[in-house]
Parts: C-alpha cells; sequence; structure tokens
C-alpha cells in the first residue's frame, strides 16, 4: 500500500520540473565556468599554459609581445590555472560555454606585451610607488641584458 | 446494413475516431506516467508531431531483407485492429455489427503475430530476441485471455457481443472482465510484462530494424490495439439502457479510465522477466480455468 | 514553403528522437545526459526522447574522443540514421578530446569523421546547455528537410 500513498503524493505535491523553455539558468555562484583574463594585470609568466592538462590555455611569445589564447571548447574546467596564477588575474566566471557549429569558432586571442617590474632606483627617483609598480615598457626598447658567461642567441651560429 | 456498416466502419468507433482516440490515449499514457512520476510530461499533440515526423523518413534501401514483407506486418495490424474496433458493440441492440465474440478475439490477436513474425523476418538479433519473448508471453498470456472470454460467454449464454454488452448483473461477467484487465498489459507490453520491448535492453525488440513509414504503422498500431483494448471492456463494462449518445461518452470515459489505471500501474512497477511473466500468467489461467468451468457447470445446472 | 512543409517542419523540430552513441567518454556527459530525462529537466516536455535503435532516430548524441575501436561502430551507427538528421557532439571530448589529445589510441575528435552540426562544450555539458543544443540541432533538422526551392520564406 505504500505505492498508492506514494503515488497520491506525488499526484498531490505537483511536478519538479523546470517548465522549458527556461531564460534564466540554473547555476550557482561556484558553478565553474569560463575563464577571464585581466589583460590590465596579466604579467605573461604562461603559468597557466603550463600547467593545463589539456592545453586549452596556450601562450605564445615574440619578444616582448605575447598572445594568450583561450580555447573554451578543449577546457576542462578544473581550475588549475586559476590556482597557480600568482597575480591573481585569472577568475572563473560562473557561466556556461556557448553553444558553437564550426571547430574553434570560440577560440579567445589575447594580444598584450609584457610588463616589467619598474627598477628600485628609478622609483625612489621619481614616482612615491612601490616596488610591486608595473609599468609598460616603451615599444622600441632594447632587451634586457643576459647574466655574464651565458652567450646571446644572437651570438650563437 | 449497408450504411450502418460503413459509419461503424469509418466514423464512429470506426478509423475517423479510432486514430485521435489513439492519440489522445497514448498522451493520456504518457502525460499520467510523468506526473505520476513528478515530471510535467509531453504537450497534448505529442502523438501526431512523432507519427508525422517518422512519415518525413527517407529510408535507404537495404540488402538482405524483404522490404515488402516488412511493411506487410504493420499494415496487417493497423487493418485489423480497426476491425476490431469497429466491431465492438458501443450501442448494444442498435443498429451496428451483430458480430460474435471469436471474430473479436481472432482480430485482436493478430497485431501480436505480426509482431512475432516482423521481429524473425527483420534479419537482426535482437529483433529476434524480442520476438521470441513476444512468442513465449503471447501464449501464457491469450490462455488467460480467452478463458476469461470463455468465462463471461458461458455466464450470458451467448457468444454475440450486443448480448454479452448488456449483461452486467452476473458474478461471472465480473470475474471475466478482471481476467481481460489482466491480460491487457501483456498484451500492449507495459510495465510489468514490458519484457519484450524492453526499451534500451535490446534495442527496441522485434522493431530494431523498422524505420519511417513502416515505423509509423507500428506506432498507429500499437495505438489503436489501446484503443481495442481498453475499448472492449468499457462495452463490457458499461450499463444496458439508456441513450445512445450516453452509451458513446461512457464508453470513451470509462476507455480513458483505464488508461490512467494501466499507466499507474505501469509507473509503480518494474519490469518481470519472462519467466515470471509466464509464472504470474499460468497462475491465473489455473484459478480462471476452475471458475470458469464451475461457473459453466453451475449456470448449466441451474436452469 | 505551402502547409504540408511548414507542418512537416513544425513536427521535425517538436519531436527530436536521439540515439545515444557512446565512443569511450568518462560517463560524466552521458550522465548528464541522462540528468535532462530525469523529473528535475524533464525534456519530455519537448517532445524529446531517448530510442533504442539508430534507425527510429533523428539525431545522434555522440560523447566521448573517438577510440580507435570505436571509429568503426560509431560510422556504421551513423550511416543506420535515416536522413534528414543532424550530429550532436556532447562534451568538449567529443569537440577536441580535451585532456585526451595526442594518446595513441583517441584517433581525433568527432569533426574529423563527420559532420557536426551542434557542439556542447563543458566538462561535463551543464543540462541546460545539452537540452538548448539539442532544440539547435532538432531546428536544423528541420531546416534540411526543406527541399532548396521552398527555402526563403520565414518559418514560425
Amino acid at each position: 500500500m505504500n505505492i498508492l500513498r506514494l503515488i497520491f503524493d506525488n499526484l498531490r505535491r505537483g511536478t519538479v520540473s523546470y517548465p522549458m523553455p527556461h531564460t534564466h539558468l540554473c547555476t550557482s555562484n561556484q558553478y565553474r565556468g569560463l575563464i577571464i583574463n585581466d589583460p590590465e594585470r596579466c604579467v605573461g609568466c604562461s603559468q597557466c599554459a603550463y600547467v593545463c592538462p589539456s592545453a586549452a590555455i596556450e601562450v605564445t611569445r615574440s619578444g616582448d609581445n605575447y598572445t594568450w589564447t583561450y580555447n573554451p571548447s578543449k577546457c576542462a574546467f578544473c581550475g588549475r590555472c586559476i590556482d597557480r596564477c600568482k597575480p591573481r588575474t585569472l577568475t572563473m566566471k560562473s557561466q556556461l560555454p556557448p553553444l558553437y557549429s564550426t571547430q574553434d569558432e570560440l577560440k579567445q586571442v589575447l594580444n598584450m606585451v609584457r610588463k616589467r617590474p619598474v627598477r628600485p632606483a628609478a622609483a625612489a627617483a621619481g614616482t612615491a610607488a612601490t616596488a610591486n609598480v608595473t609599468a609598460p615598457i616603451a615599444e622600441n626598447a632594447k632587451p634586457a641584458e643576459p647574466m655574464a658567461g651565458i652567450p646571446r642567441k644572437e651570438d650563437l651560429a | 446494413m449497408n450504411t450502418s456498416l460503413w459509419i461503424h466502419l469509418f466514423l464512429f468507433p470506426g478509423l475517423l475516431f479510432a486514430v485521435p482516440a489513439s492519440w489522445f490515449y497514448v498522451w493520456g499514457e504518457h502525460k499520467a506516467t510523468a506526473r505520476i512520476q513528478r515530471r510535467i510530461g509531453p504537450p497534448l499533440l505529442q502523438p501526431v508531431y512523432d507519427l508525422v515526423k517518422l512519415f518525413g523518413k527517407r529510408t535507404p534501401a537495404r540488402h538482405g531483407i524483404e522490404a515488402n514483407l516488412l511493411r506487410l506486418w504493420p499494415a496487417l495490424s493497423v487493418l485489423s485492429m480497426v476491425g476490431a474496433i469497429a466491431m465492438l458493440p458501443v450501442f448494444p441492440g442498435g443498429p451496428g455489427f451483430a458480430g460474435d465474440a471469436v471474430i473479436l478475439v481472432a482480430l485482436l490477436e493478430i497485431p501480436s503475430i505480426c509482431f512475432i513474425l516482423a521481429g524473425f523476418t527483420s534479419g537482426s538479433v535482437f529483433a529476434q530476441i524480442g520476438a521470441i519473448r513476444e512468442a513465449i508471453l503471447s501464449v501464457a498470456c491469450n490462455v488467460v485471455f480467452l478463458l476469461s472470454i470463455v468465462t463471461i460467454a458461458v455466464t450470458g449464454r451467448t457468444f454475440h457481443l450486443s448480448d454479452l454488452a448488456n449483461v452486467t448483473s452476473n458474478p461471472g461477467h465480473w470475474i471475466g472482465v478482471f481476467g481481460i484487465l489482466l491480460c491487457i498489459p501483456a498484451k500492449l507490453r507495459l510495465n510489468p510484462f514490458s519484457t519484450s520491448s524492453a526499451e534500451q535492453e535490446i534495442y527496441s525488440g522485434a522493431l530494431t530494424e523498422y524505420a519511417g513509414a513502416a515505423l509509423a504503422m507500428w506506432k498507429l498500431a500499437h495505438g489503436l490495439e489501446w484503443v481495442a483494448l481498453t475499448g472492449f471492456v468499457a462495452t463490457m463494462v458499461v450499463p444496458a439502457g439508456g441513450a445512445w449518445w450516453v452509451h458513446a461518452i461512457l464508453f470513451v470515459a470509462i476507455s480513458f479510465a483505464e488508461v490512467l489505471l494501466l499507466s499507474a500501474v505501469a509507473a509503480a512497477t518494474g519490469r518481470l522477466t519472462l519467466e515470471r511473466s509466464i509464472r504470474f500468467y499460468w497462475r491465473w489461467a489455473a484459478i480462471l480455468a476452475v471458475l470458469s468451468i464451475s461457473a459453466s457447470v453451475y449456470a448449466r445446472f441451474r436452469s | 514553403m505551402n502547409l504540408l512543409q511548414r507542418f512537416m517542419h513544425r513536427c521535425r523540430r517538436k519531436s527530436p528522437s536521439l540515439f545515444h552513441l557512446n565512443t569511450g567518454s568518462c560517463n560524466g556527459c552521458d550522465i548528464e545526459m541522462l540528468t535532462c530525462l530525469s523529473p528535475r529537466y524533464d525534456v519530455e516536455q519537448l517532445g524529446i526522447h531517448l530510442e533504442g535503435s539508430p534507425r527510429h532516430a533523428d539525431i545522434l548524441c555522440i560523447t566521448g574522443p573517438v577510440t580507435r575501436n570505436a571509429l568503426e561502430a560509431a560510422k556504421t551507427v551513423y550511416s543506420q540514421v535515416c536522413e534528414p538528421k543532424a550530429v550532436v557532439a556532447l562534451g568538449s571530448c567529443a569537440g577536441s578530446c580535451n585532456v585526451f589529445a595526442g594518446s595513441p589510441v583517441i584517433v581525433g575528435p568527432l569533426s574529423k569523421y563527420f559532420s557536426v552540426d551542434v557542439f556542447v562544450p563543458g566538462c561535463p555539458p551543464h543540462p541546460d546547455a545539452i537540452v538548448a543544443g539539442i532544440q539547435r540541432a532538432a531546428k536544423i533538422l528541420a531546416d534540411r528537410g526543406v527541399p532548396e526551392k521552398a527555402k526563403g520564406v520565414p518559418q514560425r
């Protein structure tokens, strides 16, 4: 007789389904969604690309310009990149990745320039900023000098 | 006899009533199952959409299977079911078929046989397994079905459907009606006796190789089986007397009530294995055999 | 489109039947797909139902990066689905092999062998995303069934 009571209770209590189609998505605040990168704060260390298990994040460099690529179709939403990111630049939005119809349609590409930390001498002389302030370097600046004893790439054959 | 024949065959309760009624009953089954499981369930026109969509599929030609033979089985099922529904004594004593219960039972049996033959001529292992299960189950279930018909006929002293529809005072009549209700889940392949069309367990069973218009005819035949079987029980249950439209309304109402009852039973139970299903039916067959024989002996010597 | 074609378009959009094929996935996407049938999401209200045989279905929902052993089976099942049909790649493994790219037993994402209509990304995808993907595939399938010369008339 338990089954009769169960059927009667189910009919009395009504449905628990979301009526479809619904427009609001039922995700919680902690839902693991798309990765967001802040171009202002990203320093180009490429640790996120190093630690990503599915190579969804790729960082390619040429000189001081680097390209940060994120492919949500490859992402496993594990959050390793966010754990590793030291400047706390990467964040996870609780938003579902959208549907797509062609391969690689969702790839996001960000072109950024590497920011260097300002040297302590210049900081003390000019601004009142702390040693952590980063300032973007000029377009035609020379790359930094390598350490003594190690040949530069241009000197090798 | 001619005009009433065509009215019965094509209007009510024939083709023009039976096909929309089949859509309504199939929708009722899905909606009742959904509501019992606290879901919303499909919209009202869903069986129509499913059927029409299947007619629009382009099926490729296949080797090794006789395509025309495959198309014959669902066509035969639909035709026999329309004939069975047209024969139902909805208006007993009024114009219509003066039909026999034996012919009705024969017509009601044809879709099951066609299902088995469809499974064997499909050339697929899964279809064979579905057909074997249906064959074994239908043997056990038909014994109970025929014994119930015999019980009703013996207590009503006749095999004519119109007279049987008027007899409602005998306890033997109600035992027979109960026996028919027991068989309907197996004939319609509902839980708990859905082992022959076990969804996903044997990849759609005997209908695995069907596609497109032939599959649409099978779905139509299944819907018409609902109308025929529930209608048969409804005609045996509706009391005699009253205007013709009262009979028609009661026929549809009692059929739909049976649809809801059977859906509730199907939603509440799980699928029994083949062995348990036939054990259930042979047990009831034995009980009904004893009851019907004693009822006939009692009726013979009472008069 | 004339009335019959419009009706057929509506029926195809309102009654998508799925066949679910697993080509080596971890079952996360399969579980999320079955969640859509559960009382919380209940896709039966949109007419979506799972079929037992590929010949009965219109939309093929494929999960998993295609493994070497599953490739032939996937091609066979694809050829058994009757026209008009649509293919949905469910999950990020089906879309791009996710973490398994480069493995010797994975022969590549689905788009290498089939023309996929809708990719549903996510690991696993949210049931809402799966339902949206199936509905988009049903619309593509219904548009595909309309003959070329009848197109150009906006349909509901």
